[in-house]
């Protein structure tokens, strides 16, 4: 399964991906905001894994786009973010998200979060 | 109430008072240097003390009021210049370091990753060429212990990501401070028209889409995750409740 990590920081693009090789997901692309994304998504993606603040477009920007389509409607898509108050964690449930994970996180939290949603839980909303 | 006949002797004189004041003022705008329009003048001002015994101090308060204006628009242009020369170019220093400061930790935090892929690879490498060599069971062991010491580094390395968005933030601070700061300066610009006011109360202008999170830190994780995953699961039981 093909993993599209979408975040503007190239560093933490390699983190995300190094941490997904870690806990089993090898194959992956990458994106610099939500816009860049969605001309990547397409059959061979699994998993989509979104920072929030983007330039051009941001995560919860992406998700409801994501949502809106019917291919990408049950997509697995998991926000790594440093936003942890009550009414981001409720915007992004509102808009899609199928889990949320508060950076920095650890390997294990993201192999947890994936084996969850993978495992076929809704999306929260 | 005042008597009608003596509140027309009030509007005589006051009529009177203007007559000679208008007839002062042409004779100050016909002046052109000493001359019989000086004595005139000096002549209907002796009038008008003697009508208006108060008006010789008008002189006297003209002269100390304007002497408190030309301080107060001193004091008023040198703020200006000190606005324009010392706080808006300190702030626009600092400013600059701090963009200095994120490009040098993400270009540190780049070699760092960098230097961290090596290392794994070369951890392969040396597994592979251990084990041809004879190696067992304890190579494996050791080849995974130094892999998962590599990949905390990794996690550790999002303190760049987390710090990145910290300055941005102090970064968008201070252009708001810099922005409020040249609309005073130009508040207090001489040659600005007459009914320009700067609004000092607008939100400054925003160049582009908010790519920070002021709240951003690198503290209390397991603790906000706790609390992300308890609303999480509170949005999914309210979500999977039956309706009614």
């Amino acid at each position: 399964m093909k993993c599209l990590v979408v975040d503007d920081s190239a560093t933490m693009r390699r983190i995300v991906v190094n941490a997904l090789k870690t806990v089993g997901y090898a194959e992956t692309a990458e994106a610099g905001n939500g816009a860049e994304a969605l001309q990547l998504v397409d059959g061979s993606i699994g998993l989509i894994i979104t920072d929030w603040n983007m330039p051009v477009m941001g995560g919860l920007d992406l998700v409801k786009q994501l949502r809106g389509r019917p291919e990408t409607a049950a997509l697995p898509i998991l926000m790594v973010t440093t936003r942890s108050v009550r009414d981001d964690i409720l915007q992004a449930v509102q808009a899609g998200i199928s889990s949320y994970i508060v950076k920095p996180f650890t390997p294990q939290v993201l192999k947890d979060k994936i084996d969850q949603m993978l495992a076929g839980v809704a999306p929260a909303a | 109430m005042i008597e009608r006949t003596r509140f027309a002797s009030y509007l005589a004189e006051f009529e009177a008072t203007l007559t000679l004041l208008q007839q002062l003022v042409s004779c100050v705008r016909a002046m052109d240097g000493d001359g019989p329009e000086l004595a005139r003048v000096l002549a209907i001002a002796e009038t008008l003390y003697a009508q208006q015994p108060t008006l010789r101090q008008l002189p006297q308060a003209l002269h100390e009021a304007y002497g408190t204006i030309a301080g107060a628009l001193g004091d008023i242009r040198v703020s200006r210049d000190t606005i324009r020369s010392h706080a808006l170019d300190r702030l626009h220093r600092t400013h600059e370091r701090l963009a200095e400061v994120t490009s040098a930790t993400e270009s540190a935090t780049t070699a760092l990753l960098d230097g961290l892929d090596r290392s794994l690879a070369r951890i392969d490498r040396l597994e592979q060429v251990s084990l041809e060599a004879g190696g067992g069971a304890d190579v494996r062991a050791l080849a995974q212990e130094l892999r998962d010491e590599m990949n905390n580094l990794f996690g550790v390395l999002q303190f760049q990501d987390i710090t990145a968005q910290q300055l941005g933030a102090a970064g968008d601070l201070l252009s708001g401070v810099e922005q409020r700061l040249q609309s005073v300066a130009a508040l207090l610009e001489p040659e600005r028209p007459a009914g320009a006011r700067p609004s000092l109360d607008a939100e400054p202008a925003r160049q582009g889409p908010v790519v920070f999170d002021e709240r951003a830190s690198t503290h209390g994780g397991q603790a906000r995750q706790e609390l992300v995953d308890t609303i999480l699961a509170e949005a999914a039981r309210m979500a999977a409740a039956p309706v009614g």
